[in-house]
């Protein structure tokens, strides 16, 4: 089924709508969970709770883009669900590395008004991604959006693990700039 | 702003771009410029050829590896330089000893790294002088059937290949010059050394202003450690 059918179901709100995502969609959101939380139990109940979300969403929405827009609803129910086990208990598990390396790109150590941030960041980021050249872009993307690890992106992009993390480090360099130039220092 | 503030904000990237990610577009591609500048490369390259420069760092660990021939391909954002070379029957396959450049972790801030079976990578700043280092160790065998490295330069950077003198040694060296583009690459110049000690291939960069003399004060502190994951993550 094509992702116009599939649409077309949520918006018939017919429940098929949820089965024929997660028969074309499951593996591949359950590798975007998966590269964050390595847990397939908590992976499980993030793709759940996916489809819940699109169920709910769609419409009023209507992607253009299925796929990614089910990433993007995965990856974001991953990172909070991460940061409830990180609160719930001490020990548990670490913010992955791929996040953990964004803290480089903080431009200061001051913390800026939560409702400032949202959209206007995000706008900020996609000037910044737009500026990159294509190879570097893909990189970062792979890295920072669909946390992969760095032997996963040297495969993909036929570079060593020691380039990509050269590459990845450059780029959180100039990322620290721009958000420098743009005044994220606040 | 927190990284998780940021991790958010790179979950609302453009979906055109996400897409595009996921395509392998790692076909050589050479444009007009890329070609005259990966021209220029393999002259260099060429006439280094003949040269067996690594034969410096045999102090740390005894071996024979030496570069005899390096050859530059522009790959559309980054240079890959590759090197052809005289294995030693001894070249590893995964580092089983990982060497740390002492001065720059005493010294310099610290940016991370990480430590693979198969590479390591050390970063470090000095943001009063702004000058930064990359250290890299790799197993030297995976470099006999065409290994190389990734420099990720602007198209139609100047690049030299050159020698660093050191204790009586020259290290294979290529310098990129500096240019206008500050948003891509290092505007400043970049220098990068490659020498092996027959086991591995060990690369340090840094800023091309950064002073020579400082620069030996690294090498000459570079040394083995028992525990790497004192120093970097493991990968």
């Amino acid at each position: 089924m094509n992702d116009e059918e599939i649409i077309a179901l949520y918006f018939e709100r017919n429940e098929d709508a949820i089965d024929e995502t997660a028969k074309k969609y499951g593996a591949y959101c359950r590798a975007v969970a998966e590269n964050i939380l390595h847990d397939s139990e908590d992976s499980d109940e993030i793709l759940n709770s996916s489809w819940l979300f699109a169920w709910n969403s769609i419409p009023p929405n209507s992607p253009k883009n299925l796929r990614i827009y089910l990433a993007k609803i995965t990856r974001s129910l991953s990172i909070n669900r991460l940061q409830e086990k990180n609160a719930a208990k001490r020990g548990g598990k670490e913010i992955p590395a791929p996040f953990d390396e964004l803290s480089e790109c903080l431009p200061s150590g001051e913390n800026i008004e939560e409702n400032f941030i949202g959209n206007e960041l995000s706008e900020s980021i996609n000037r910044f991604i737009e500026k990159l050249p294509e190879k570097e872009r893909n990189i970062f993307i792979r890295r920072y959006f669909f946390c992969e690890s760095l032997c996963e992106i040297g495969e993909k992009f036929k570079i060593s693990q020691n380039g990509a993390a050269v590459i990845l480090w450059r780029t959180r360099k100039k990322l620290k700039n721009h958000l420098k130039k743009e005044d994220w220092t606040l | 702003m927190t990284k998780k503030d940021l991790a958010f904000a790179i979950g609302e990237i453009n979906d055109e771009y996400i897409e595009a990610s996921e395509k392998n577009k790692n076909r050589r591609t050479f444009g007009k410029f890329g070609s005259l500048v990966l021209a220029a490369v393999l002259v260099l390259a060429f006439s280094v050829t003949a040269v067996a420069a690594a034969t410096f760092f045999n102090t740390i660990n005894g071996g024979n590896l030496s570069f005899v021939e390096a050859v530059g391909e522009y790959t559309g954002d980054v240079y890959k330089i590759t090197f052809d070379m005289e294995i030693s029957d001894d070249a590893k396959y995964v580092i089983d000893e990982y060497y740390v450049p002492m001065y720059l972790e005493e010294n310099w801030v610290d940016c991370g790294g990480e430590a693979f079976e198969t590479g390591l990578i050390t970063v470090y700043d000095n943001y009063d002088e702004n000058w930064y280092a990359i250290f890299q160790q790799h197993p030297a065998f995976y470099h006999k059937y065409g290994g190389s490295v990734v420099y990720n330069v602007p198209a139609g950077t100047k690049m030299n290949q050159t020698y660093f003198e050191f204790e009586g040694e020259k290290i294979f060296c290529i310098e990129t010059q500096p240019h206008d583009d500050g948003f891509i690459g290092d505007p400043f110049g970049t220098r990068m050394l490659f020498w092996s000690d027959g086991y591995y291939i060990f690369e340090l960069e840094t800023r091309l202003t950064m002073d020579d003399e400082i620069l030996r004060e690294i090498l000459r502190s570079i040394q083995k450690v028992d525990d790497i994951s004192d120093y970097v993550r493991l990968g």
